[in-house]
């Protein structure tokens, strides 16, 4: 059985049996002729028998793998954030700013692609860049790097201001559940701490969330596997 | 009295004219225009229609008032006359169109305001098992024409335990009400209308505790501080459209009826 969630810029692949999960760049997925059993994010859609949307994945592997009754998960990828916030394990918020995608994961990446970033420099300073659109954003590191600021701090500055935005969006919650790439972007996840306590979940939220919708159609699929626990 | 059921561009190419309405006024209101056109079909001016945009209105604006506005103006002389609702059961918008569509198209307009009945009517097709959507258009014909003896009969039998709640006015797009299951019931201003009171807002804001519900408000509507506080207070989903759909708005609502439906 193959599971796949889909995002604008990387594919998590998983067939069951399997000890890990494949990450392979979205573009490949498209040019190839990939195929689910169950899928989500947008580009699985037409390329599974089952599609779930990008909510229902997350909001199931969350409760799936957290025991909580109320909780906040946030999943920060590539081109939006979704989030969903339970009150007695029902959903009580769900947002998804599929509609700017400007101030997430993509740009990040093609920010540290144009400075050459090394992500492990990048100090975290009080100091913020707004981030009330990512392209103006965009266009503040620029003033800043070629007014002879170094591209780590205004990136630096850019990474606190996303993580701002991020808290703000969630409602400000004492805990945060993160989900998606961002969790392996040490700045940002360091600069959201300031703020609240955040556990890492990982990029495997949603693939859990389609494991847990088919083992409740089919429950000798089993529990969830291993290499979709890594967090 | 008949509702007319035809598209704007048939009526605009027909020699037929019609009576232009929106909202809910009173039955004496639209029968009264009813007798003086000699029995005139009603055409519903909230619908979309896709009318040409006359401009007359913002786009930042509720869409459900810029389509009584837009139909209006496109019918021009094919309409006998306006009945507009303007009272605390429609909105102030509701007045300032009936202004508006006065000025620029010279038809007359009559203002209504709708006190509503005495005592609620029962809220049949609101709590009965069917497409939300057919459902809350049938409540909102039921302003021309009233439920037939059989359709109470059957709305009365297919009353049904609700797994779900919309609450709001007719939305638009009307698809959004595709996504609900046929064990949705109805709250809101649609419900207050089914039951002739359409200016309660005690009924308005009244829903049944622990029921997932969605709380649905048109984008640049008065409702939407309603909808936003009751979704709050009953741990509901506030959930507020303006022009299109979107996939993420639609993703909202399927991820809510999925994940919080009480299970019949």
């Amino acid at each position: 059985m193959k599971f796949g969630d889909a995002g604008s810029s990387w594919s998590k692949l998983f067939t069951a049996g399997d000890d890990s999960v494949k990450i392979v760049p979205t573009r490949e997925l498209v040019a190839g002729d990939f195929r689910f059993d169950w899928g989500t994010g947008h580009t699985a859609r037409n390329r599974s028998e089952r599609f779930e949307n990008d909510l229902i994945a997350l909001s199931s592997g969350a409760l799936a793998l957290v025991d909580d009754d109320d909780f906040t998960v946030l999943d920060l990828g590539s081109r939006d954030a979704k989030l969903v916030a339970f009150a007695g394990r029902r959903p009580v918020k769900l947002d998804w700013s599929v509609g700017c995608a400007s101030a997430t994961g993509a740009t990040l990446e093609m920010l540290g692609k144009f400075y050459d970033i090394d992500w492990e420099a990048i100090e975290v300073e009080d100091k913020w860049t707004p981030v009330t659109c990512g392209t103006y954003a965009i266009e503040r590191i620029m003033d800043q790097v070629s007014a002879g600021e170094s591209a780590t701090r205004a990136i630096g500055r850019f990474v606190h201001g996303l993580a701002r935005n991020c808290f703000d969006f969630t409602g400000k919650p004492d805990k945060l559940y993160l989900s998606g790439g961002f969790t392996l972007n040490r700045p940002f996840v360091e600069v959201l701490r300031r703020y609240t306590e955040v556990v890492l979940m990982g990029r495997t939220v949603p693939l859990s969330g389609l494991w847990s919708l088919a083992r409740e159609e089919n429950p000798e699929i089993g529990e969830i596997p291993k290499a979709l626990l890594n967090w | 009295m008949l509702l007319n059921r035809k598209t704007l561009s048939e009526i605009i190419v027909s020699n037929s004219r019609v009576i232009g309405f929106w909202g809910a006024p009173p039955g004496r209101d639209l029968e009264e225009a009813s007798r003086r056109f000699d029995g005139a079909t009603f055409f519903d001016l909230d619908v979309f229609y896709d009318a040409k945009k006359s401009g007359a209105v913002p786009d930042a604006f509720c869409h459900i008032i810029r389509n009584c506005v837009d139909n209006a103006i496109a019918l021009g002389d094919r309409l006998h006359c306006v009945v507009a609702a303007t009272g605390p059961e429609k909105c102030d918008a509701g007045r300032f169109a009936a202004r508006l569509v006065e000025e620029i198209t010279g038809v007359e307009v009559v203002v209504t305001v709708n006190e509503g009945r005495k005592d609620p009517g029962a809220p049949l097709l609101c709590e009965s098992r069917g497409s939300l959507k057919k459902r809350i258009i049938r409540t909102m014909e039921a302003i021309i024409e009233p439920l037939t003896s059989d359709e109470q009969r059957r709305a009365m039998a297919d009353r049904c335990e609700p797994t779900h709640g919309f609450w709001g006015t007719p939305p638009h797009p009307i698809e959004v009400l595709d996504l609900f299951p046929e064990t949705t019931h109805v709250f809101g201003w649609t419900r207050c209308v089914e039951q002739g009171r359409p200016a309660d807002l005690d009924l308005e804001t009244t829903v049944p505790d622990g029921l997932p519900i969605v709380f649905f408000s048109q984008g640049f509507c008065a409702k939407s501080m309603l909808a936003k506080q009751l979704a709050h207070k009953h741990r509901g989903m506030h959930v507020d459209v303006h022009d299109t759909l979107s996939a993420a708005t639609m993703a909202k609502i399927e991820a809510f009826i999925r994940l919080s439906g009480v299970k019949t």
